[in-house]
């Protein structure tokens, strides 16, 4: 695992980024 | 086009029309209770069950959420679940379950996958029995495919609410949704469907796999080392009954249900595809039976089979015809389509599976889309990218198709200079903007990343053919994955040995953004509608019912997939086609 750290954390990160941009893209939607 | 496809076909259908409507029913006992109501006939044995887990995690199930608050939850646990099955990948060689010692999935791997299953896309960059372990297939595989199936049908049971509500600020509660759907719908039906494909030959298992010495030894190395074969094993069978029922269509092996053991007879290839079709089929009548007009949910379901047909004649077609050049090489054109087929059932069961894998957003393939002829393959990328709205997948198709009809509603009211009218409530600029934005996202995810790839050398590194068909299979690799379908042209690879990451990235992002980026204004349009007025239906109204409103909603479906893809086809599948006719080449 330890080679690998950094691809693990740039892809849990961006996973939670995308989810976070969605509840935002949500609150965007109801101010169309 | 013989005897036995048309026998087959009418069985298939006259099977479909028999249990849309006692399960239309049943979906409205396990989805609205209190509309049907009635529980199912499993809540007595399965209520104190239910009840322990909202107990559990702390849910009033009677509390109802707005639309924000249906879609914050929705994202927060598709969110959770993608990490989880991130994690058991990314371990799975120091977790249990594991005797073929399989190494960790490679990080970018991980990712592509717990998107893929996350979204119900079920895009497989991997061969699963060389891949992932039997822990990995059933805790971060298989869960995802009741998880996602599950998020898709309650999905379009909130905005369905939103359309047949009066003024009402809520659209029901996202978690007694998704309990209700696990232990009322998809669990208890995938436990008989899974000893049902046990009994037809299907494995279900925890052993080794199994090295066989092979028959014909004029390969082997020398006598002492002689020819062997190895048999994968696992526990295949109850995750292919939610693969199907569940329109996921991952496979537990690299060959999908072209794998013996993962559809082992022409009986489970039938009950197969007829699953696939079974809950979009009866969501129809559950939309029916919810807006208190059947007429206007049997109407929808018209539309759905008037394509599903079209499509499977065509495709159909195009493969029992072949290429007829190869005539000139002395071949019969009636047997030549069939490498890549499904050589045990035939050109028919190739076509309909193919067409049903994708009207559906399945993805399952008992035969390879790359070596269909070009219009044969033309089909099933053009019913991914009309928004996989025929049945469609568990609830995808259903709120994909409501979008349709929003705009087809919003169309004939423009066309007769009446404020458009569905069932009641008026269609403002909000909805149709909502509905856009839901057709834009997967649209503009599948253009642009082919585009990119088709440009770029990694994009083109991955390609089995070149020109016309290469660019087929790129574009079907980002149609598939914006689509949630998952089926490849199977001449793509994704995953290049030389651990280039850049195809499992994009179609992360690509599965991703075609789920969530048109789910949310989905809801929001759902939201929308249930707080308005139920209007009373005047002479006026536009009746979303009859043969008006089927032609309609056919003729939105067409045209919008239609401008949007059509000069993406014309580069790929359509341009293959005239070079093949009109030249002569036999590929």
């Amino acid at each position: 695992m330890e080679p690998r750290t950094m691809p693990d954390i740039i892809f849990v990160v961006a996973t939670i980024a995308f989810f976070v941009v969605s509840i935002l893209y949500t609150y965007a939607c109801g101010k169309l | 086009m013989n005897a036995s496809g048309w026998i087959q076909l009418t069985i298939f259908v006259a099977i479909l029309v028999a249990i849309t409507k006692p399960l239309g029913i049943y979906l409205v006992q396990v989805l609205d209770p209190e509309r049907a109501g009635k529980g199912t006939f499993l809540d007595p044995v399965l209520g104190p069950i239910e009840r322990l887990i909202y107990k559990l995690l702390r849910v009033n199930p009677s509390r109802e959420q707005n639309w924000k608050q249906y879609s914050v939850a929705m994202l927060i646990f598709s969110l959770v679940t993608a990490a989880m099955t991130y994690g058991v990948l990314r371990l799975q060689d120091r977790l249990p379950l594991n005797p073929q010692k399989l190494s960790a999935v490679a990080d970018h791997l991980a990712f592509n996958t717990a998107m893929s299953f996350t979204t119900n896309t079920n895009w497989q960059s991997y061969a699963g029995e060389s891949t992932m372990s039997y822990l990995s297939q059933m805790v971060a595989l298989a869960s995802h495919n009741f998880f996602s199936a599950a998020v898709g049908i309650a999905i379009a049971a909130a905005v369905i609410r939103g359309i047949s509500r009066h003024q009402s600020k809520t659209i029901g509660n996202f978690w007694r949704d998704l309990v209700r759907l696990h232990l009322y719908l998809l669990l208890p039906i995938c436990f008989v469907y899974a000893i049902f494909l046990v009994s037809q030959g299907m494995i279900q298992n925890f052993k080794g796999y199994t090295a066989a010495t092979v028959l014909d030894q004029s390969s082997a190395v020398s006598t002492t080392q002689p020819s062997v074969q190895t048999i994968g094993q696992g526990p295949v069978a109850s995750q292919v009954a939610i693969k199907m029922l569940g329109t996921n269509g991952g496979g537990f092996f690299n060959a999908n249900a072209a794998h013996p053991y993962e559809n082992p007879n022409p009986l489970s290839n039938f009950v197969q595809i007829l699953s696939i079709f079974a809950i979009p089929s009866a969501l129809t009548y559950y939309l029916g039976r919810m807006v208190r007009q059947q007429a206007h949910g049997w109407a929808v379901w018209a539309a759905m089979f008037v394509m599903f047909l079209a499509g499977v004649f065509v495709c159909w077609h195009a493969e029992t015809t072949g290429n007829t050049r190869l005539a000139d090489l002395g071949v019969d054109p009636a047997t030549s389509a069939m490498e890549g087929k499904e050589v045990r059932f035939g050109e028919f069961n190739s076509a309909l599976f193919a067409v049903i894998t994708t009207n559906a957003s399945c993805g399952a393939v008992n035969s390879m889309h790359d070596s269909f002829t070009p219009l044969g393959g033309l089909v099933p990328l053009f019913n991914i990218q009309t928004g996989e709205v025929i049945f469609g997948g568990v609830g995808a198709g259903m709120y994909g198709m409501l979008i349709f009809v929003v705009l087809a509603i919003f169309i004939a009211g423009l066309m007769v200079g009446r404020t458009p009218e569905y069932l009641g409530k008026k269609i403002e600029g909000y909805d149709v903007k909502c509905a856009v934005l839901a057709i834009l996202a997967p649209g503009l995810c599948i253009l642009a990343f082919t585009a990119w790839a088709v440009v770029t050398n990694w994009g083109q590194a991955g390609l089995n053919n070149n020109g016309p068909h290469g660019f087929s299979e790129i574009l079907y690799a980002y149609t598939s994955g914006a689509g949630n379908n998952g089926s490849a042209f199977a001449g793509l690879t994704a995953a290049p040995t030389n651990g280039d990451r850049h195809y499992d990235v994009t179609l992360g992002f690509d599965m991703l953004l075609g789920r969530f980026f048109m789910i949310v204004p989905l809801l929001a349009m759902g939201g929308h509608l249930a707080s308005k007025k139920l209007i009373p239906q005047s002479a006026g109204s536009f009746p979303a019912y009859g043969v008006t409103f089927t032609v309609l909603l056919i003729g939105t479906v067409i045209i919008v997939g239609a401008l949007t893809f059509l000069p993406a086809l014309a580069l790929g599948p359509i341009v293959e086609h005239f070079v093949m006719w009109g030249s002569k080449m036999t590929y």
